[in-house]
């Protein structure tokens, strides 16, 4: 869906943002993007909606370069900036004056989706509304564009507890084998049952892009009582004992830890490295 | 692939998403005009005919058109938070182009004027009552000099330009670089035509007032017409 070329960014000439990255996003998965602040996540999530131009490599989403800013490009995608839009309008005329520019968009699924949040009156101005509940109107109306390509950025910030809960069921409900979701995160409990796939960030380049079964293929995540000397790439303290992730040898199942996962990655860059074939 | 319902589509948005902004200025240019052609008229109260030539009306026109232009399009694109979901909003540049250019020239000077035509039917109902015999003529000078129509277009494409060129304080940014413009601009043309004085190729500058005239003409169509083009290529390198 999705295809970055040797994709090199920057703001400034000598401070390179993104450096040489090459990456694909499928088709039918929810890809989580995650990296400490500052990597260039939102970046990358910009210059693949188009709203930043590659300094060198290319981007294509399916057949469409973003920077062109294709009409047909445009109707399939829809971003969610961390930082939503002020609009003056009501939910219902919100949805009237911008919907009408989605081919796709569905009425009945952006009412579904505003009742899973426990939005009924549309009446209100957006402008009136929590963050958190602004934030759940535009969510809503974004799944219900039934865009292609849908981009977000940071979208459980702001979001209460059974917000956040809410958010995980529509996007299972909306997940469909033609669309493609990345979600940018710092928030990666919150998410982690949701992702399908992981890619990290490091400074300019990329550490990680495997999917949840491949990391959990070589990597084991639980709780051990004593620390191990095995080949250990993460450890730490918990109630419960020693949270651990470390080389999974015989296969033995266990469940992906993002938060555990990204910290492993980097307290021992170099097994991790090894591990996924410096990816 | 250019649509024109798409087009429609835009403007009812901005239009709507902006109708507070245009209520304001409707409003206050009725009541302005209710002032200018009431008031001055009260202390006449004990006659009973009045004639009125209206003049500065046009005048009212031709500013607000320029104050409004630098305020109304491309709103989205001045805010920061907006402006990503203003370039992704799926239609073409050409497209949110056209919109932009149909609301500044077209939409909001109609606007206007039909806010000054009820403003002056009102001050006209409300001046009948007051006097016996009320007549009120329109000045057409304002209305027929095409020069009007020339420097209103030439004004109106600057702040149109500056309206997406500048993200914060449009309006006074435009006014400034204007400003400055325009004084480099009066700088050379003074600077001109005093070394032509010396040179003794112009003796007389009022022989000139021809040549001034339509070289003045073509001046503002040329400018209307870049500012305006340079309008499309700043909106099509518009970025988040």
């Amino acid at each position: 869906m999705v295809r970055i070329e040797n994709l090199d960014f920057s703001y400034k000439k000598n401070k390179p943002i993104l450096k040489e990255i090459t990456l694909n996003f499928a088709k039918g998965r929810i890809h989580g993007l995650l990296g400490k602040n500052g990597v260039g996540k939102t970046t990358l999530m910009h210059l693949i909606a188009g709203l930043q131009f590659p300094v060198n490599g290319t981007i294509m989403v399916e057949e469409n370069i973003p920077s062109k800013r294709n009409v047909n490009f445009l109707q399939d995608l829809f971003f969610l900036n961390e930082d939503m839009p002020e609009t003056e309008f009501t939910i219902d005329k919100f949805e009237k004056y911008n919907s009408v520019f989605y081919p796709s968009f569905s009425h009945s699924d952006f009412v579904d989706y505003l009742t899973e949040f426990e939005i009924s009156d549309t009446k209100q101005k957006i402008s009136k509304l929590s963050f958190g509940t602004r934030k759940k109107v535009y969510i809503a109306f974004g799944l219900a564009c039934n865009a292609k390509l849908t981009l977000l950025d940071e979208p459980t910030n702001g979001l209460d507890i059974p917000s956040k809960s809410s958010f995980r069921k529509i996007m299972q409900k909306a997940m469909t084998d033609e669309k493609c979701v990345i979600i940018s995160t710092h928030q990666a409990r919150d998410l982690q049952n949701l992702l399908d796939n992981i890619v990290i960030l490091d400074e300019t380049s990329l550490m990680l892009d495997a999917t949840t079964e491949e990391i959990t293929e070589k990597l084991w995540f639980g709780i051990e009582e004593k620390v191990s000397t095995e080949r250990i790439l993460y450890q730490e303290d918990t109630i419960a004992g020693l949270a651990t992730v470390r080389e999974n040898h015989g296969g033995e199942e266990s469940n992906l830890d993002v938060e555990l996962l990204f910290n492993a990655a980097f307290s021992n860059r170099k097994l991790f490295n090894e591990l996924f074939n410096n990816k | 692939m250019f649509s024109a319902k798409r087009v429609k589509n835009l403007i009812v948005k901005d239009f709507v998403s902006s109708s507070k902004i245009v209520l304001t200025i409707t409003v206050g240019l009725i009541f302005l005009e209710l002032l200018q052609l009431v008031v001055p008229y009260l202390r006449y109260s004990s006659y009973s005919h009045l004639d009125v030539v209206w003049r500065s009306g046009l005048f009212n026109v031709s500013a607000l058109w320029v104050v409004t232009v630098g305020i109304i399009p491309f709103t989205e694109y001045s805010k920061k938070y907006n402006r990503a979901s203003a370039i992704l909003l799926p239609a073409t540049q050409e497209e949110k182009f056209a919109a932009n250019f149909i609301m500044s020239f077209v939409i909001l000077p109609i606007l206007i004027l039909s806010s000054v035509a009820i403003g002056v039917g009102l001050s006209w109902v409300v001046n009948t009552f007051r006097f016996e015999s009320y007549s009120f003529s329109l000045s057409s000078d304002y209305f027929t000099n095409i020069d009007n129509w020339l420097s209103s277009l030439f004004f109106v494409s600057i702040f149109f330009f500056g309206s997406i060129f500048f993200k914060k304080n449009r309006l006074i940014r435009t006014i400034a670089g204007f400003a400055i413009y325009g004084f480099l601009l009066l700088a050379i043309v003074i600077t001109i035509m005093y070394f032509k004085q010396q040179s003794g190729e112009m003796k007389d500058p009022t022989n000139n007032i021809d040549i001034f005239l339509v070289s003045s003409r073509i001046y503002c169509i040329c400018s209307a017409l870049f500012f305006i083009v340079l309008s499309y290529f700043r909106l099509r390198e518009e970025r988040s």
